[in-house]
């Protein structure tokens, strides 16, 4: 994971709306804003939360501490385990001095709050719990007295964050495989489409379950998925062992992709 | 370690993955026919009949004159497969039967195929044809086009597979005598 960068003025990103739903989008991890601050605004290296909160913080004296959680927005990095507590705590501890006693709160969007287990980690500072909707934002921002009720993670909202974040990466993926998927005829389409659907699903749903971290847990995903097609095919003898090896590789190789993508991206 | 790819990186990556499964899943629609087509060993005889079938024959229109088969030799034991091929589906194998001798259908160069596949799936004997879903004489389309071919009683075969560029069509032997 990049550490925060304070040593460099960092640039407000311009939102990019399609960018952000559909890839891993990353801005440099870093402070964004500057002057005084009175308080720090926690969010994700995503390009387009980064740009949200920044235009909701612009009146105020507000820096966006952008975290490296691969360019997935607050939502997605929280569910692909993507940022932790610990990685909140030393974003902070890697502000400078003079920034660190100024800080007043940090302010944490609650998609973000999911991610803070029971260490309590941030207990030197004063934490404001802010909502995720642009309506509201500039109001709690102004407002230091209010505050959200965090969420309480339970498994089964995780499985829908990571289930939603990975149906729009799915969707960012399909619009690179199409034409040359589409150059071998509808056929390769359609099914290299599925698998990538079927692919993203079965990694989403047992992410936390799957051994090893990042990219590998696609490939073992895959690797299970590519058995129980071959499997079924096979008994179902439905088809020949030439079929059966071109589908359960076809499964493996799209599910072991989706995993790399679910990762996300590097800034650099 | 860092696992993550760079956007651009993974982009060029995820086009070159597509190609890959595009290739792979290309058999899927084309069948799986990649290896080299071996020439059949064909039982032979030494008497020559005159032939007992036309070779491509469509009950419904006129084709183009097709090649005699060569050489020109009547085979005891031959199957004769009836296929039903359809302008946008999937074509139909409506009947495989036995013939107590027959002259083999000659391969015509065509996008579509009779292939005799063995249980691994190997070719080891194949015919070309060409659908044509127009009445030249007409002149107007037809939605089907049924054709006759005369394919050898070979051995250790698995499957009759058909293919066209709507689709393929398999049956599984032994064939119903």
């Amino acid at each position: 994971m990049n550490e925060p960068q304070f040593d460099k003025k960092l640039a407000i990103p311009r939102s990019a709306w399609l960018g952000g739903l559909l890839w891993a989008a990353p801005v440099e991890p870093g402070l964004y804003g500057d002057g005084y601050l009175e308080g720090v605004l926690i969010t994700t290296n995503h390009k387009s939360s980064v740009a949200r909160f920044c235009s909701a913080a612009e009146e105020n004296p507000i820096g966006i501490l952008a975290i490296d959680a691969s360019g997935l927005s607050p939502k997605a990095a929280v569910a692909f385990d993507l940022i932790k507590e610990q990685d909140v705590q030393r974003a902070l501890d890697l502000l400078p001095d003079s920034m660190r006693r100024d800080i007043g709160r940090v302010l944490i969007p609650l998609s973000l709050t999911m991610a803070l287990g029971s260490q309590n980690l941030l207990k030197d500072f004063p934490v404001q719990t802010i909502p995720d909707h642009l309506d509201l934002l500039g109001e709690y921002i102004s407002d230091p007295a209010l505050n959200t009720t965090p969420n309480k993670t339970t498994q089964m909202q995780a499985i829908t964050q990571r289930l939603l974040a990975g149906f729009r990466l799915w969707m960012g993926q399909v619009l690179v495989f199409t034409i040359p998927l589409l150059i071998f005829g509808w056929h390769s389409l359609f099914w290299g489409t599925i698998c990538l659907l079927l692919g993203t699903i079965a990694v989403s749903l047992f992410w936390r379950i799957l051994p090893h971290t990042g990219s590998f847990r696609g490939f073992v995903a895959g690797f299970i998925l590519a058995l129980i097609l071959g499997s079924t095919l096979f008994l179902a003898g439905s088809a020949d062992w030439r079929t059966i090896i071109r589908y359960s590789l076809s499964i493996w190789i799209d599910t072991a992709w989706m995993g790399i993508v679910l990762t996300g991206v590097r800034q650099k | 370690m860092n696992s993550q790819l760079r956007l651009s990186t993974q982009t060029a990556l995820g086009i070159f993955v597509a190609l890959l499964l595009g290739y792979i899943n290309q058999g899927f629609s084309q069948g799986e026919i990649t290896g080299p087509v071996e020439t059949p060993n064909l039982p032979k005889t030494s008497t020559p009949t005159p032939s007992v079938l036309p070779t491509t024959l469509p009950l419904t229109t006129t084709v183009e004159t097709l090649a005699p088969p060569r050489p020109f030799e009547t085979l005891p034991g031959v199957w004769m497969v009836q296929v039903v091929a359809y302008p946008d589906s999937h074509p139909i194998i409506v009947d495989v039967s036995k013939l107590s001798s027959g002259r083999l259908t000659s391969s015509q160069i065509g996008d579509s195929h009779v292939r005799i596949l063995d249980a691994e799936g190997i070719v080891i004997y194949e015919l070309g044809f060409q659908p044509s879903f127009h009445l030249f004489d007409v002149p107007a389309s037809v939605d089907e086009m049924t054709y006759f071919f005369i394919i050898p009683d070979l051995e250790n075969v698995n499957w009759l597979q058909v293919l066209t560029p709507q689709g393929e069509a398999k049956y599984e032997f032994p064939f119903d005598e």
